[in-house]
C-alpha cells in the first residue's frame, strides 16, 4: 500500500499534466499539399485540450478547418482540412499552438502531383516499397526528408524480386543529403525500393516522390545582367571554367555578394587585376563576399566552382545596399524556441552582431501583429559592439493565448546612407532540429511569443 | 584491469610505433668479438683466395684500411677468411696490419700486404702518402662519428630531443654546427679541457672515471678513445669547409649467404666526399643486425650467424645509411628435402626458400582445417555445419578451389575486408562521425565488392574531392587532417614507410631525410578542407596555392617523391602527379605493399614484418616471393581478388600447421600454416554461432555480425551501454585511432582468460533459455546429435570417437543435462582448436 499510493500520484500526475502542456505534433501526414484543393492532413501528437482547444497555425495563405475523431476529449488526432492558396510553391510550415505553447514547425511541400509515399523509419530496418514498372519506364525516386527538416539521412536501395541491387544512392550532388534514385527497367515486373536512415535510426519520417522521367519538361535559365544592384543566373558548363563579371563601385559602397546554387561558389574580387578579396572557403555552404570599396574604379568578380566541376548552376546577388552588419539572437527562450510575457510586459532578447568594416552605432526595432513596439536597451554601441541584450515592451491589448510573432530589424546609418537587416532567429530555430541548414525566410527572422494571461505565472 | 588498459590502447600503440624502432636499434650494446660465438675453422685446401681491395692509398695518419679476404672452398662456396688468413706487410715500415685485417700507416712509402691460406696466397698494393705533414682530426669526419659509434648521439641518449643529464647531441649527428657549439662552448666550455684532455668530462662520463647513466661506453685501448684525446688536445679545431660526406658503400654489398661453420662477414665501408675523395670509414662506423636472432654484427663490422635466416646488416656513418642483407645456412642432421609438387609460383618461390634454409614444406591440411581456415580469412565467419559437412563429403579434385570462388564472391567478404581498410583508415565515429562512418564503410564494401582495381581504388582516395558525405572516400582527409598527416599516413598505407621521424630530424635509422618529408609533403599542403552548415560534412577541395617550407632552411620545397623531384605543372592538382607516380606499374614500393599486406591478412604474417613497415632494415623473409606476388598483381591490373584467389590456392596457404623437427624454428619462411587467436570481432561472432545468441549491436540492423560494423564506437556517447562491447576490446579491437596495422591487438591476456572463463558475454550466451543448448533440449532432441551439432559448429568436424564417448557420460551422468551441456560447450569454446586459426 505504501508503495501503491506514490506511483498512483505520480500517474495522476502525469495524465493531467498531459492534458496541460505545450502542443507537440508526432506525425502530420500527408507531407505534401496539393495547393488550391482541400488536403485532409491527420496530425498525431500531443494536442493537450485542457489548455483550449489547440489552433493551427501555417506559415502559407490557406483555410483550415479541423475535425476531432475523438470529439469529445480532443486528444491524440486531429484532421485539419487545409486549402492552400492556388500558385504556392515549394515548402511550408504547419504549427499548432494553445495558451501553454507552440509546437515546433511541421514542414510541408506543396506539389501539384504529389505521387510518392510518406513513410516513418523504423530502428535497424528498412522500409520496403513495393511497386509495378514497365519494360522501359524510367522513373524518379526523390527523398524528402533534410527539406522537410527530417534529421532522416536517408538510403535508397531498388531491388528486383529476386532481391538482386540494381541501385544505390546516397547523398545526391544535386540536392545534398536528400538521395535521388533515377532507373531505368529493363524489364517488366516488381520491384522494391529499401529507404533507411544512414545510420538506421528510427522514428523519423520521410517522404519518397516518384516521378515519371518520360513525362519531365526542361527548364531554361534566366538572364544574366552586370549592373549593380543585380542578381545574376549562370552555369558553369565546363569543369574549371570561370565566369567574371565587371561592375562599378565607389568609394565607400558596401558590396555584398550572396551565392546559391549547386555550385560551391569560390569568388575572387579583383580591383586593377589584383585579387582584394575571396570568399568561398570558410566553414559555410554559400559564404557572402562582403567587401567595402577603398576606391572608385571597376572592379571584376570571378565566380568557380570551389572543386573544379562541370554543370553547376550559380546565382549571386550582388548589392551594395545590404548592411554590413548581421544580427542574431542568441539565447534561448525560458521556453524552448519561444518567450512567453503578458501583455504590456517586456521580452528580454539577447542579440550578438557580427560588425563588416562598419563602426557605428547599431540599433534595433521590434515590429508585431500591432505595428512597432517600443524597447528598451537598443542599440550596439562603442562600449557594446557586439552584444546587447534589447527588451520589446509589448502593448497592453494583446489578446491573451494567442501567439505573438515578432520580427525584429537592425539598422545604422554610414556616410548619410541608412542599412537595414532583419535580425536572424536561425539559433531559436536550431531548437527545433539539428539538421537544418537552410532556414526559409519565414523562419529565421521570427521571434515567437506566447501571450499569457495577465494573472499567469509565465514560467508555469 | 586488462581491458582497461586497452581502451587508452591507441595511445600506447602510437608511442610503440615511434618508440620501438628506437628502442629497438638505439640501446645498441658494445659488441666485441670475444662477445660472439666465433668458432674455429680450419681452412682446407682452397680452391681461390682474394684479397679486396687490390690497390689502396691511404692519405695521412688518420686514415685506416680494412682489409677482405676471401676464399674458394672446394664445394666453390665462398667463405670470409679475414680472421684466418695469415697477413704479412712485405715492408713493415710504411703499415701494419692487425689480426682483423686493419691497415694502420706508418710511413710514406708504397708496399704489397700478402695474405696466405688453404695452400693459396693473394697481396694488396698499398700506398701511403700525407704522413710528413702533420694532420688534426677531423671533427666532421673522425670527432662526430667516433661519438655515433660510441652511441653518444643515439636516440636513447644524447640525441634524444632533450638530450641526457643536460648533455644534447643532434641525432646521430646530422646538425654538425649545433654539436660542435654544445660540445666545445656549452656550459662554459667544461666539457672539453685542451689542457689536459684526458681529465675532459666528454672522456671522463664514458670511461666512468666520473658518474655516468649510461654506462661505460669507452676504454682507453679503444681507438676513439686516442682520436678524441687527440681532437682536444689539438684545440678542439672545426674543419668547417671540409667536403661533405655524399654516400657510403659497404662491401660486399650484395646478398650474401655463409654456411655453416663459414658462418662470419667481415664488412669494409668506404666513403664517398665531396672533394671526389673515397676514405675508408670502417672503423668509424656503426653496425647494427635487423634480427640479432640470426646475427650480431661486431663494432668493428664483423657479422656473425647465429642461427639459420636472413637479417640485414644496417651500416651508419654520420647520417648516411646504407644495409645489405646476410643470409646464414647450417647443415642440419638428418634433412633430406623433399617436397609436394608446387600447386603455383607462390609455392616455387616458398619451396626455394625453404631448400635453402633446410626446412621441410608441411603436408596439405586436411578438409576440414581447410574449410575452417578459409572461411575465417575470407569471410571472418566459422562455416555452417550443413555447409561444412557438405564439402567434406565432396570428392571432387575442385572443391576446395570452388569454394574458394564461392567465398570471395560472398557478400561477407566484402563486408569482412571492408572491416580491415576501415581499420587503417581511421573509420571511427570519434574520427568522422555517425554518418560518415556508414558512408565510408558502404565505399569500402562497395571496393571490395567489385573488386575495384588497387590503383583505381588508390587514386580514388588520394584525389578524393567535394562532399565528404556524398563522396565518403574524402574522410581520408578529415581523418588525416594536415599536411603532416596526410603525407605520413599516405606514406605508411600505400608505400609502407613510417616516415614520421623525418619531420623534425632525418631519419635514424633509413635513408629519408627532412629534405624527402617536406618535399613529399609538397604533395598534400594544397589540399583544402571546408567545413559546411551541414552536420559531419566536410568539402575537401584543391586550393592550388601554398608551398611547404623546410623548417630549418625555410626553402620553398619541390615536391619529391622518391627517386627524385616530381615535376608539376601550374593549377593542376599536385595530388594528381602523385598519384600518377603511385600507381604507375614501375613503382617499386606500391604493388609490393598492397601484395604484402594481402599475404599477412591471410597467412598471418607479412613477407615483410610488420607488414607496413617497408625499409632496408627490415628485408623481406623472402624478396623473391614478394617480387613474384608484386609482378603478378600488376600484371593483373591491381587485381585484389585474383591475388588473393592465388594465394588461397596455393599448397603454401593449404599446409598444415602442424610442425614436424624439420621445420618447428621456422617461423617466417612460411614452411607451415602458422595458428593465430581469432580476431575480437571472429571471436565474438563464432560464439554467436555456436551458442545460438548472436551479440546484438544497436545503430545496425539485427544480427549484424561483428566483423560487419562499420565502426567499433558506433554508441560512444551511450556510456552505460559501452559494458556490452567490452569483450571486443579486450580482444584487440582497435579504436581506429591510428592508421597503423598495429593498433590491432592480437596478445593474449588475463582479460582475455577471465572473459571466456566467466565474462559476461560469454555467461549470457551459454545460460540464456533462448540459446542453442536449452533449445536443443526443450525440444527433446537426443543427447548424442547435440553434441554432434556442438562439435560441427565449434570446430567443422563430428566428434571423434573418444570426444563423444566422454562427452555422453558426462551429461548422462549429470543430473541437471542444461547445466551439463553449458559445461561441455563451454569447454569446447576454451579449446585452442576453437580459439584459434589452425
Amino acid at each position: 500500500m505504501r508503495v501503491r499510493l506514490p506511483l498512483f500520484a505520480i500517474s495522476v500526475f502525469l495524465a493531467v499534466h498531459s492534458l496541460s502542456a505545450k502542443p507537440q505534433i508526432d506525425k502530420l501526414t500527408p507531407r505534401s499539399l496539393v495547393p488550391g484543393k482541400p488536403n485532409v492532413v491527420r496530425i498525431v501528437g500531443k494536442l493537450a485540450p485542457k489548455d483550449g482547444a489547440p489552433k493551427i497555425w501555417t506559415s502559407f495563405p490557406c483555410k483550415v478547418s479541423l475535425r476531432y475523431p475523438d470529439e469529445k476529449r480532443k486528444t491524440g488526432l486531429v484532421e485539419a482540412v487545409i486549402v492552400p492558396q492556388a500558385g504556392l510553391r515549394d515548402y511550408g510550415a504547419v504549427r499548432i499552438y494553445n495558451r501553454e505553447g507552440v509546437s515546433r514547425p511541421s514542414m510541408i511541400r506543396f506539389d501539384d502531383n504529389p505521387s510518392g509515399f510518406d513513410f516513418t523509419a523504423s530502428e535497424g530496418k528498412p522500409y520496403v516499397h513495393e511497386f509495378e514498372a514497365k519494360k522501359g519506364q524510367h522513373l524518379e525516386f526523390e527523398l524528402f526528408a533534410e527539406r522537410l527538416h527530417s534529421p532522416l539521412d536517408g538510403v535508397l536501395i531498388l531491388q528486383d524480386d529476386q532481391g538482386k541491387e540494381l541501385a544505390f544512392v546516397d547523398d545526391s550532388e544535386e540536392i545534398g543529403m536528400d538521395p535521388v534514385l533515377r532507373h531505368q527497367f529493363e524489364r517488366a515486373g516488381k520491384y522494391r525500393l529499401f529507404v533507411h536512415d544512414v545510420q538506421w535510426r528510427g522514428g523519423i519520417f520521410g517522404r519518397v516522390k516518384i516521378r515519371d522521367l518520360n513525362q519531365q519538361i526542361a527548364e531554361t535559365d534566366g538572364p544574366i545582367v552586370v549592373d549593380v544592384p543585380t542578381r545574376i543566373a549562370g552555369k558553369i558548363d565546363k569543369a574549371g571554367d570561370e565566369d567574371r563579371y565587371h561592375f562599378q563601385l565607389k568609394k565607400g559602397d558596401y558590396l555584398t555578394v550572396t551565392p546559391s546554387g549547386s555550385a560551391v561558389s569560390l569568388l575572387d574580387l579583383s580591383l586593377d587585376g589584383r585579387r582584394i578579396k575571396r570568399a568561398g572557403t570558410g566553414d559555410s555552404d554559400h559564404e557572402p563576399l562582403r567587401y567595402r570599396a577603398r576606391k572608385d574604379g571597376e572592379y571584376t568578380l570571378s565566380v568557380r566552382d570551389l572543386l573544379g566541376r562541370s554543370d553547376r548552376s550559380y546565382t549571386l546577388d550582388i548589392r551594395t545596399d545590404v548592411a554590413p552588419f548581421t544580427v542574431q539572437v542568441v539565447n534561448k527562450g525560458k521556453l524552448g524556441d519561444r518567450y512567453a510575457a503578458k501583455p504590456g510586459s517586456q521580452v528580454e532578447v539577447n542579440l550578438r552582431c557580427t560588425r563588416y568594416d562598419v563602426d557605428v552605432n547599431i540599433n534595433v526595432r521590434a515590429f508585431g501583429s500591432r505595428g512597432e513596439y517600443k524597447c528598451k536597451n537598443y542599440a550596439f554601441g562603442q562600449k557594446n559592439k557586439t552584444s546587447v541584450n534589447v527588451f520589446v515592451i509589448l502593448p497592453e491589448d494583446l489578446p491573451e493565448n494567442e501567439l505573438e510573432v515578432l520580427e525584429l530589424q537592425a539598422w545604422c546609418e554610414v556616410d548619410g546612407k541608412k542599412y537595414t537587416a532583419k535580425v536572424g532567429s536561425s539559433f531559436l530555430a536550431r531548437q527545433h532540429n539539428k539538421t537544418i541548414s537552410h532556414y526559409p525566410d519565414w523562419l529565421d527572422g521570427q521571434v515567437l511569443v506566447s501571450v499569457i494571461p495577465k494573472g499567469k505565472d509565465k514560467k508555469k | 584491469m586488462e581491458g582497461r588498459a586497452c581502451e587508452s590502447s591507441w595511445m600506447i600503440f602510437l608511442l610503440a610505433v615511434c618508440i620501438f624502432p628506437t628502442a629497438l636499434f638505439s640501446q645498441t650494446q658494445r659488441i666485441d668479438e670475444k662477445d660472439l660465438p666465433i668458432g674455429k675453422v680450419a681452412v682446407a685446401n682452397l680452391i681461390d683466395l682474394k684479397i679486396e681491395p687490390a690497390q689502396y692509398t691511404l692519405s695521412g695518419s688518420g686514415q685506416r684500411l680494412q682489409l677482405l679476404a676471401t676464399g674458394t672452398l672446394p664445394n666453390k662456396d665462398t667463405a670470409d677468411l679475414t680472421r684466418y688468413v695469415r697477413y704479412q706487410v712485405v715492408n713493415p715500415k710504411i703499415a701494419t696490419v692487425n689480426e682483423r685485417g686493419l691497415v694502420t700507416p706508418k710511413a710514406n712509402g708504397k708496399t704489397k700486404i700478402s695474405i696466405s691460406s688453404g695452400g693459396r696466397t693473394a697481396a694488396a698494393e698499398l700506398i701511403v702518402k700525407g704522413m710528413a705533414k702533420t694532420e688534426s682530426v677531423s671533427f666532421n669526419f673522425q670527432t662526430l662519428p667516433a661519438l655515433s659509434k660510441l652511441g653518444c648521439s643515439q636516440g636513447a641518449c644524447h640525441g634524444a630531443p632533450h638530450g641526457k643529464g643536460g648533455f644534447r647531441l643532434s641525432l646521430r649527428a646530422f646538425d654538425p654546427k649545433l654539436d660542435a657549439y654544445t660540445v666545445i662552448h656549452e656550459e662554459f666550455g667544461r666539457r672539453v679541457n685542451p689542457i689536459e684532455p684526458e681529465r675532459s668530462l666528454l672522456l671522463a662520463k664514458p670511461l666512468t672515471e666520473v658518474s655516468h647513466q649510461g654506462g661505460q661506453r669507452l676504454k682507453k685501448t679503444d681507438a676513439e678513445y686516442q682520436l678524441l684525446r687527440d681532437w682536444i688536445a689539438e684545440g678542439t679545431q672545426i674543419d668547417a669547409d671540409a667536403a661533405k660526406c655524399e654516400s657510403i658503400r659497404v662491401t660486399p654489398n650484395v646478398n650474401t649467404f655463409r654456411s655453416s661453420p663459414h658462418h662470419v662477414q667481415q664488412f669494409r665501408v668506404e666513403a664517398k666526399f665531396s672533394d671526389g675523395s673515397v676514405r675508408d670509414v670502417t672503423h668509424l662506423s656503426v653496425f647494427e643486425s635487423s634480427d640479432e636472432n640470426v646475427c650480431k654484427v661486431s663494432r668493428h663490422g664483423l657479422a656473425v650467424g647465429l642461427k639459420r635466416g636472413e637479417a640485414a646488416v644496417i651500416v651508419r656513418y654520420l647520417d648516411k645509411i646504407t644495409s645489405t642483407l646476410m643470409g646464414f645456412v647450417e647443415d642440419v642432421p638428418g634433412f633430406v628435402w623433399k617436397a609436394p609438387k608446387p600447386e603455383n609460383f607462390i609455392d616455387r618461390h616458398v619451396q626455394a626458400k625453404l631448400k635453402q634454409f633446410r626446412y621441410h614444406p608441411a603436408g596439405l591440411a586436411s578438409d576440414e582445417v581447410f574449410l575452417r581456415r578459409v572461411y575465417l580469412d575470407v569471410t571472418g565467419l566459422l562455416p555452417a555445419p550443413e555447409k561444412a559437412k557438405t564439402f567434406l563429403v565432396d570428392e571432387t579434385k575442385e572443391k576446395r578451389a570452388r569454394l574458394i570462388d564461392e567465398l570471395l564472391d560472398s557478400p561477407e567478404h566484402a563486408a569482412f575486408w571492408a572491416t580491415k581498410w576501415g581499420d587503417l583508415f581511421r573509420v571511427s565515429t570519434k574520427q568522422i562521425g555517425h554518418a560518415a562512418v556508414f558512408k565510408y564503410n558502404r565505399w569500402l564494401r562497395e571496393s571490395v565488392r567489385d573488386n575495384k582495381p588497387y590503383d583505381q581504388f588508390a587514386r580514388e582516395i588520394l584525389m578524393a574531392t567535394g562532399s565528404t558525405l556524398m563522396h565518403p572516400q574524402g574522410n581520408y582527409y578529415r581523418t588525416a587532417a594536415d599536411t603532416s598527416d596526410a603525407t605520413e599516413t599516405t606514406s605508411q598505407l600505400f608505400l609502407g614507410a613510417r616516415i614520421g621521424c623525418a619531420k623534425c630530424h632525418n631519419h635514424p635509422f633509413e635513408s629519408w631525410t627532412q629534405n624527402n618529408y617536406y618535399g613529399l609533403s609538397s604533395f598534400f599542403n594544397q589540399i583544402g578542407r571546408k567545413k559546411t552548415n551541414r552536420d559531419g560534412e566536410t568539402i575537401i577541395y584543391a586550393t592550388h596555392e601554398g608551398d611547404v617550407r623546410h623548417p630549418a632552411t625555410d626553402k620553398v620545397m619541390k615536391p619529391w617523391a622518391p627517386g627524385g623531384d616530381v615535376p608539376i605543372k601550374d593549377g593542376i592538382d599536385r595530388r594528381k602527379a602523385f598519384v600518377e607516380w603511385l600507381t604507375s606499374t614501375t613503382n617499386p614500393f606500391f604493388a609490393k605493399v598492397e601484395a604484402n599486406r594481402i599475404w599477412a591478412h591471410v597467412m598471418g604474417r607479412g613477407i615483410v614484418e610488420p607488414f607496413d613497415d617497408f625499409r632496408d632494415s627490415n628485408p623481406p623473409a623472402n624478396a623473391e616471393l614478394l617480387d613474384a606476388l608484386a609482378d603478378d598483381f600488376v600484371a593483373n591490373g591491381f587485381d585484389r581478388k585474383g591475388l588473393l584467389r592465388k594465394i588461397l590456392n596455393s599448397r603454401t596457404y593449404q599446409a598444415s600447421s602442424r610442425a614436424d623437427k624439420f621445420n618447428r624454428e621456422d617461423t617466417k619462411y612460411f614452411s607451415r600454416y602458422l595458428p593465430r587467436r581469432l580476431t575480437a570481432e571472429q571471436l565474438i561472432d563464432a560464439l554467436g554461432e555456436v551458442t545460438g545468441i548472436r551479440e546484438q549491436f544497436k545503430f545496425v540492423p539485427k544480427d549484424t555480425r561483428a566483423t560487419q560494423l562499420p565502426a567499433p564506437d558506433l554508441k560512444p556517447q551511450v556510456r552505460a551501454e559501452i559494458g556490452d562491447v567490452e569483450f571486443l576490446k579486450i580482444f584487440g579491437q582497435p579504436e581506429r585511432q591510428t592508421a597503423c596495422e598495429c593498433e590491432r591487438g592480437d596478445s593474449t591476456s588475463l582479460g582475455q582468460a577471465l572473459e571466456l572463463y566467466n565474462g559476461t558475454t560469454v555467461h549470457g550466451m551459454l545460460t540464456k533459455v533462448e540459446n542453442r543448448i536449452h533449445q536443443s533440449l526443450i525440444a527433446k532432441e537426443p543427447f548424442k546429435e547435440i553434441i554432434e551439432d556442438f562439435y560441427w559448429r565449434s570446430f567443422s568436424r563430428p566428434p571423434t570417437e573418444r570426444e563423444l564417448k566422454v562427452s555422453l557420460n558426462y551429461i548422462e551422468s549429470s543430473k541437471d543435462g542444461a547445466n551439463a551441456f553449458e559445461d561441455l560447450v563451454w569447454a569446447l569454446i576454451n579449446k585452442d582448436e576453437f580459439l584459434f586459426q589452425h
